[in-house]
């Protein structure tokens, strides 16, 4: 990344790591992680169970109740999860990540501005890109 | 159907209707090609798309007619086994909101290898990783075409060729002129037809059963040959472990699109960028209930003398229930419904096909001209024009193997095959480059490799293409063939990772640990904040924009 031409920003002047090392970003990544990582085994699993029903326990998936099979009401069961922990994550998202993220931006803020401002000349003349 | 149809089979109504909604896109192309002159808003549409138009333009982009016929054909054909498909289609879209929306917003620019090569060597990684993202784009673009041309002759009448030829040719009118704005808006509009058709056709099928959900299913379990087999999982798929391979597929291949992971490039923020994952798993999941209700409708209202109407593979069966449910073939209101339901058929290629090219061209201006062939001596004037080039090429290419392989190519198989590279090459390099730290270049090469390769192997020694009798024992492979050998392609692509990652080189993991501070919070990604300004010369911004652009913490 030292050429930065993949992105846009001179990455170079940004301590990353000790970005990393500070307590915000890490109670972020540990918070967001713990949900993203459990609402993933919840995902995998549930749908596992209903992959394992559809193609081994046939018969139970072809009771009726009332009227219509098992499948029908498990494959919808499968919607409304999707629908449940999207919404889940969206509302988490919103009420408790976002405002980490903007917590750790704050403080890498000091870092960031100090270096914005000695670059501030140089980048004028657009200098990490080669001008034609 | 006399008093419609045109000289040569070929049917006005449908035609009609089929051309009001093409003047209809062009129109969309004209306007968005005065809004296109940046390779971000070429490729990103200026990530000015809001978060509700991008989980519109998602689903639109998702829902391929083997959604809407394909899906809908298979629940006709065999009943409750086919909604495992639909499930794990829909499932799918939970990985990619909790692993990747906000990180591919937050770490990439316009394409898949932006993300590896942050982090690893820039040109092996983006060339491993073009050729993940060509490789499953040409197989399911052409595999779209096929199935276009098979429609298109079947409901309009036009023959296969020329219907490939036209189907191409709006396709890259769409991505040439207006780039990523007027695939956007095709696909917006097309999910709004999509879901409206789909609850017309619900509510007209329920009204049939007094909407009474157990009559549906009684009524269709009698009208098909195995019964009460109907409402029992085991039609669809010969084996377990086919099944089983099959639902793995959708769940991870769909993280490994291309076209569906470049639309979160398209959106100002993470938050948009999640929210439009929200979205579109509410439209999907919305629509895939609608389908399995018309599919199992069909079977109800069509029943066993509906099969043959129906085609190979059911794909016809909506089109032919539309035509039951509007009065009937022959009578008025069942023409102008099969006219209608066609086109929306048709709209449902268009918006699909358009995502597909405009990502390859990213792969192959962005990734392989920029950064590979010039060594990342961008010039975005040079890129645009590759860009173009490259959709024309890929497209070009895809027109001519679509007509040379014509309706014999097995247009499932092809479909499974781009799901098993994208769940086996993309996906799993993709998430080692985000979440593994001792992830390496050697690693992602080797992965992606493996992948491509060894689904393109299994899936051509695969029952239904290998020569020979179409069973289990027309392949080399015996019983352990699978029509779709996921279950056996992404533990090898994980394992191609890994092996891969321990024999090469240790990386520099200072740039791993940027990646991962990026991709978490966003800092440093280039942002949007009002709609973007008209430049007056693109090259004069470049300057201007990379300042204005970074996310500066006041």
């Amino acid at each position: 990344m030292a050429d930065g031409s993949a992105q846009d920003g001179r990455t170079d002047l940004v301590d990353w790591t000790r970005i990393e090392r500070s307590p915000e970003f890490r109670e972020l990544v540990a918070r967001r992680h713990r949900f993203v990582y459990l609402a993933a085994a919840v995902t995998f699993g549930v749908f596992a169970i209903y992959l394992g029903l559809a193609t081994f326990a046939t018969d139970f998936m072809g009771t009726t109740v009332g009227g219509v099979p098992i499948a029908w009401l498990a494959a919808m069961s499968q919607v409304l999860m999707t629908w449940v922990i999207t919404w889940m994550y969206l509302r988490k998202a919103d009420r408790e990540f976002a405002p980490l993220e903007q917590r750790v931006a704050e403080r890498a803020g000091a870092r960031f501005t100090r270096d914005e401002d000695a670059a501030d000349t140089a980048a004028d003349a657009p200098m990490e890109r080669s001008t034609p | 159907m006399t008093t419609f149809v045109l000289a040569a089979g070929v049917k006005a109504l449908p035609l009609a209707i089929f051309a009001v909604v093409l003047a209809g896109t062009l129109g969309i192309t004209y306007w968005a090609a005065k809004r296109t002159s940046t390779a971000t808003e070429f490729w990103a549409a200026g990530r000015g798309v809001t978060g509700v138009q991008n989980g519109w333009a998602i689903a639109g982009d998702y829902m391929s007619a083997s959604s809407f016929l394909g899906f809908a054909g298979l629940v006709f054909l065999f009943g409750v086994d086919a909604f495992v498909s639909l499930m794990a289609a829909l499932v799918a879209f939970l990985p990619v909101l909790l692993f990747l929306a906000e990180r591919m917003r937050n770490s990439g620019k316009y394409t898949l290898a932006d993300v590896l090569s942050f982090r690893l060597s820039e040109r092996p990684a983006r060339m491993a990783a073009a050729t993940g993202t060509l490789a499953v784009v040409l197989v399911y673009l052409v595999a779209q075409m096929v199935g276009a041309g098979v429609l298109i002759q079947a409901l309009i009448g036009i023959s296969f060729t020329p219907a490939v030829i036209i189907v191409g040719a709006f396709m890259l009118a769409y991505v040439i002129f207006g780039g990523m704005l007027a695939t956007t808006w095709v696909q917006i509009i097309k999910a709004v037809i999509l879901m409206s058709a789909g609850v017309l056709l619900t509510v007209l099928v329920l009204a049939k059963v007094g909407f009474n959900p157990g009559n549906l299913f009684t009524r269709a379990a009698a009208n098909h040959e195995a019964k009460d087999g109907y409402l029992h999982p085991g039609l669809q798929f010969p084996t377990q472990l086919g099944m089983l391979s099959f639902g793995i597929a959708f769940v991870l291949g769909t993280a490994g699109l291309p076209h569906i992971l470049m639309r979160f490039f398209t959106v100002p923020d993470a938050k948009a960028a999640r929210g439009s994952v929200g979205w579109a798993v509410f439209l999907i999941g919305a629509f895939y209930l609608m389908v399995m209700v018309v599919g199992v409708g069909a079977r109800a209202i069509l029943g066993q003398a509906g099969e043959e109407a129906a085609g190979k593979g059911g794909n016809l069966a909506i089109p032919t229930l539309a035509e039951s449910l509007g009065g009937g073939a022959g009578s008025t209101g069942g023409q102008i419904f099969l006219a209608v339901i066609s086109a929306v058929a048709l709209a449902t290629i268009l918006a699909v096909v358009a995502g597909l090219v405009i990502s390859a061209s990213g792969a192959v201006a962005h990734d392989l001209w920029s950064n590979v062939i010039r060594r990342g001596d961008e010039n975005e004037r040079q890129e645009l024009w590759v860009a173009k080039i490259a959709a024309a090429s890929i497209g070009a290419l895809a027109i001519v193997l679509a007509i040379a392989g014509g309706a014999g190519f097995n247009v499932s198989a092809l479909v499974g095959l781009a799901f098993c590279i994208a769940a086996s090459a993309n996906f799993p390099a993709l998430v080692l480059a985000l979440f593994w730290p001792r992830f390496n270049t050697a690693g992602a090469v080797t992965g992606i490799l493996t992948g491509v390769i060894v689904s393109a192997v299994l899936i051509i020694l695969s029952a239904p293409v290998w020569p020979g009798a179409d069973s289990v024992t027309g392949s080399p492979l015996g019983s352990l063939a699978l029509d779709n050998p996921a279950i056996y392609c992404i533990p090898l692509g994980f394992l191609g990772c890994f092996v891969g990652t321990m024999l090469g080189r240790r990386s520099d993991e200072r740039a791993y640990h940027e990646l991962f501070v990026r991709s978490e919070t966003g800092l440093g990604a280039e942002q949007v904040t009002a709609r973007p300004q008209r430049p007056q010369r693109p090259r004069a911004r470049r300057g201007a924009a990379a300042m204005a652009t970074q996310v500066l913490p006041k």
